[in-house]
């Protein structure tokens, strides 16, 4: 089960707070036009260690075969070099990505 | 073709089989041989070193999949794997490679487990690229000492 509620990690509680001051301010440097939005929560993996999911939904453009391992690479190593998931919160990234047209056809509200 | 290339040329023709109108059945599948791929990757490159070769399908078969995701954990946490001395090039690619393993064995638990959230053709790509990276950074640090640590840390549960 995966929600925002408080998750214990190793190292203590996660400050929720603090946490998504974080990780608004790494969502703020990422580009508009290859963004739409990102969500989040924190839960655990399969393998039951504390993880946080980051779920991104990327422009149309953005999403293009050809663009996409550079657009999904550049996404991940700013949320990943500006959070700090794993030394900052003990908790493992990981990261799905969806194009615009693909929400808006699905509208999941987890990616909302 | 190697086993492990297989996987992934596998995983590359299910996400474009139809991509007008994917199944689900193609993307969770494709992400599953993405993953796969990077797993008999790893064990092939592993078994190599093992010179004995009628050995080598037994030492095949002792890899664990939740031993080697938390072995690539350890790997992607600077504070318990700080890697002193070593070339912070090499260290910056396997910290990478460690990180999409990780990300892949975690999606493939995804696609093949959880059937209430639908995988789109962005998602399943993602993931083959991923592994498809994965590919192309262990070519450029196989034969580097650390990365021939790792494959032997594969087979041994990290302390907690």
């Amino acid at each position: 089960m995966r929600d925002n509620g408080l998750v214990y990690v190793p190292t203590g509680f996660v400050n929720q707070a603090q946490l998504a001051q974080n990780v608004n301010a790494a969502i703020r440097s990422l580009s508009p036009q290859e963004v739409v939005r990102v969500a989040y929560s924190i839960g655990n993996d399969s393998t039951d260690d504390p993880a946080i999911f980051f779920r991104i939904v990327l422009t149309d453009a953005a999403s293009r075969e050809d663009r996409l391992a550079d657009v999904t690479g550049r996404v991940t190593s700013t949320l990943f070099n500006s959070v700090r998931p794993i030394e900052n919160w003990g908790l493992t990234p990981y990261f799905s990505f969806r194009s615009f047209s693909e929400q808006r056809m699905r509208n999941d509200p987890e990616w909302s | 073709m190697a086993y492990h290339d297989e996987l992934l040329q596998q995983a590359k023709d299910l996400v474009h089989r139809n991509p007008n109108n994917p199944t689900q059945a193609d993307l969770r599948r494709s992400v599953s041989s993405a993953y796969y791929a990077l797993f008999h990757l790893l064990i092939f490159e592993a078994c190599l070193n093992w010179s004995n070769d009628i050995s080598r399908r037994g030492l095949a078969r002792m890899f664990d999949h939740g031993v080697m995701k938390k072995v690539s954990k350890k790997v992607t946490d600077a504070s318990k794997m700080p890697y002193a001395g070593e070339d912070p090039v090499v260290v910056d690619k396997l910290r990478s490679f460690a990180g999409l393993f990780v990300q892949l064995q975690e999606q493939r638990h995804e696609a093949d487990y959880n059937i209430k959230d639908a995988w789109t053709l962005t998602q399943s790509l993602k993931e083959m690229l991923a592994a498809n990276r994965a590919f192309v950074i262990w070519q450029e640090i196989r034969t580097e000492k650390i990365s021939q640590d790792y494959l032997v840390s594969l087979l041994i549960r990290p302390r907690e």
